[in-house]
């Protein structure tokens, strides 16, 4: 008796599957349709960087494709990360941008996309530097005070001041290695999955979000090299 | 342990009397050979199912929790089959009366274990609706396409009802013919478990359509039939500890041998009177039988007769005192 009530329940659920789940709680989707997106941009460049007129970067630029899409216009709120975060928790913004990875702090409070794309920060060889077997007191250019200086200290390289020019190896992000000048080594500082950051529980605008990312994945890499231009 | 008792110094060899190891009717222990069978079965079906749901659990509170009582559900079993087997070892200079209880015991720490995690899930539940926390179910990749995780959610939950359900409907004559309260409750609770498996459904459904508090509602009914579950079996384990007149597991009425057993004590001639004071112990049934006689001739005899026809009554009973008094108080 119970089993057939659950082989019904299977037969069932295609027929769901056709209509329109998820949906929102607090309709975004619906509000966005045809009607007004609110992003919030914190300033990351090349993720999202802040301009006089409009916000240019990476998440930008897809931003506005999907908006255009759903026939929406863009609103675009411009603010210090708190400020920003707190007004998506509230339902105020529909998508904060701004390069946040999958381990952020805020991501408890707020619902996150799925990583649509990772990037890796790595110690880079000029081409005639001779291989790197360790990182040991190897002279790594990295700015002072950058993150980066933190990892490598703590692997027990030695970072050295970029702007003396005479460095064989920089802990650079390696969507930036492309001209040739520059070819990563094996020694991996740090590794980024990179989500757009939504309201809690505004799960068919996430839906709609995810899909669209997956369709546009291939484009991100060339978007961050338009968009960046990477320095150690 | 044996450092811990390295000899028995009160007791020489010849001062502790050891109980003769109850030996279980050819129908009871083809049962109990099935059941440890079924309970092994549980394991193995049961760890697919966990496994397969912590890999789609997400963001929903009530296939967490039905997640975790899945997991629970490992519990009983463990108890059962950790019970059946200390249960047969033969009574030693340690325990003289045999380990038999250990099936009460061991379903005592099942049930309190119960009891507080659904406790504990109650509590979870309860705490996300008073916060207004909405749970964030997105997509993943599934062979290419990009599918809303709350479809896979649903149809690993409609998995994780079958075997616990055709598992527990396949335990529930062979507890009944063991008489293993244990085992019998492990198989009510798997029977019921589709109900766990629906409203974990209804709850990722609510989120679907947008109802935010559909899921942490019925996370809190999956905790309240778990802790439901656990207060049931911790009073049945409190009672057969407490040397409760034994019970028929289902419906749990009083048994009534102990009158038969009057009966057919008072049937014979050499007796004028007789009671009987039974209490389970593990699945068997243990106690006292006073018989006043009519006269004292033959007495001995007369009474290890009395204690052999009074065991053919039942295969459950075992090892009975029957003693002679000159009245019943």
């Amino acid at each position: 008796m119970r089993l057939f009530r659950v082989l019904a329940l299977l037969l069932l659920l295609p027929s769901l599957a056709g209509c329109d789940l998820p949906r929102d709680p607090d309709g975004s989707l619906e509000q966005i349709r045809r009607g007004v997106l609110r992003v919030g941009v914190v300033h990351n460049p090349p993720w999202a960087v802040w301009t006089a007129v409009e916000p240019s970067g990476v998440e930008p630029a897809l931003l506005r494709e999907l908006a255009a899409r759903l026939g929406a216009r863009i609103d675009w709120v411009q603010g210090p990360e708190q400020e920003l975060l707190k007004a998506l928790e509230q339902g105020a913004l529909h998508v904060v941008v701004g390069g946040f990875v999958d381990d952020n702090p805020w991501a408890r409070q707020l619902g996150k996309t799925r990583p649509f794309h990772t990037t890796r920060l790595v110690v880079a060889a000029r081409p005639q530097a001779p291989p790197l077997a360790e990182l040991a007191r190897a002279e790594v250019a990295a700015a002072p005070g950058s993150a980066a200086s933190g990892y490598l200290l703590k692997k027990g390289a030695k970072p050295v001041d970029p702007y003396r020019g005479d460095w064989q190896y920089a802990a650079l992000p390696d969507w930036s290695l492309t001209d040739g000048s520059l070819r990563p080594t094996e020694h991996v500082l740090r590794e980024d999955k990179h989500v757009l950051l939504v309201a809690k529980g505004e799960n068919g605008w996430l839906v709609t979000l995810e899909r669209f990312l997956d369709e546009r994945g291939l484009a991100i890499l060339p978007l961050l090299r338009t968009h960046g231009r990477a320095s150690p | 342990m044996s450092a811990a008792w390295p000899s028995f110094p009160c007791c020489g060899r010849t001062a502790v009397r050891r109980r003769k190891p109850h030996r279980l009717p050819q129908e009871q222990a083809e049962a109990r050979l099935r059941a440890k069978r079924l309970e092994w079965a549980t394991l193995i079906a049961m760890g697919t199912v966990v496994v397969l749901m912590g890999l789609v659990t997400g963001n929903s509170q009530a296939m967490r929790t039905a997640w975790i009582e899945d997991m629970l559900s490992f519990v009983p079993p463990v108890a059962v089959l950790i019970a059946m087997r200390v249960e047969q070892r033969a009574p030693d200079a340690r325990f003289p009366f045999g380990y038999y209880r250990t099936v009460s015991i061991a379903f005592l720490c099942a049930a309190l274990a119960l009891t507080v995690f659904g406790g504990l899930l109650l509590f979870d539940a309860v705490q996300t609706l008073l916060s207004r926390d909405r749970p964030t179910i997105g997509t993943l990749r599934l062979f290419g396409e990009t599918v809303w995780q709350g479809w896979v959610m649903i149809a690993v939950l409609i998995y994780s009802v079958i075997p616990p359900v055709l598992l527990g409907r396949l335990k529930e004559p062979v507890a009944k013919r063991l008489h293993n309260k244990a085992l019998y409750a492990d198989a009510r609770m798997n029977r019921a478990d589709w109900m766990t498996g629906a409203a974990a459904i209804c709850g990722v459904l609510g989120i679907g359509v947008g109802l935010w508090w559909a899921d942490a509602a019925a996370a809190a009914l999956i905790s309240l039939d778990v802790l439901r579950d656990g207060l049931r079996n911790l009073s049945m384990a409190v009672r057969d500890l407490a040397d409760e007149a034994p019970r028929h597991i289902d419906p749990p009425e009083f048994d009534p041998l102990p009158r038969r057993m009057r009966e057919l004590l008072e049937r014979q001639a050499w007796v004028k009177e007789a009671a009987v004071m039974l209490r389970e112990e593990g699945d068997l049934l243990t106690g006292q039988v006073y018989v006043v006689p009519r006269s004292d001739a033959d007495l001995v005899a007369r009474v290890e007769q009395a204690v052999r026809d009074l065991q053919a009554l039942d295969w459950r009973l075992y090892d009975l005192a029957v003693t002679p008094v000159r009245r019943l108080d």
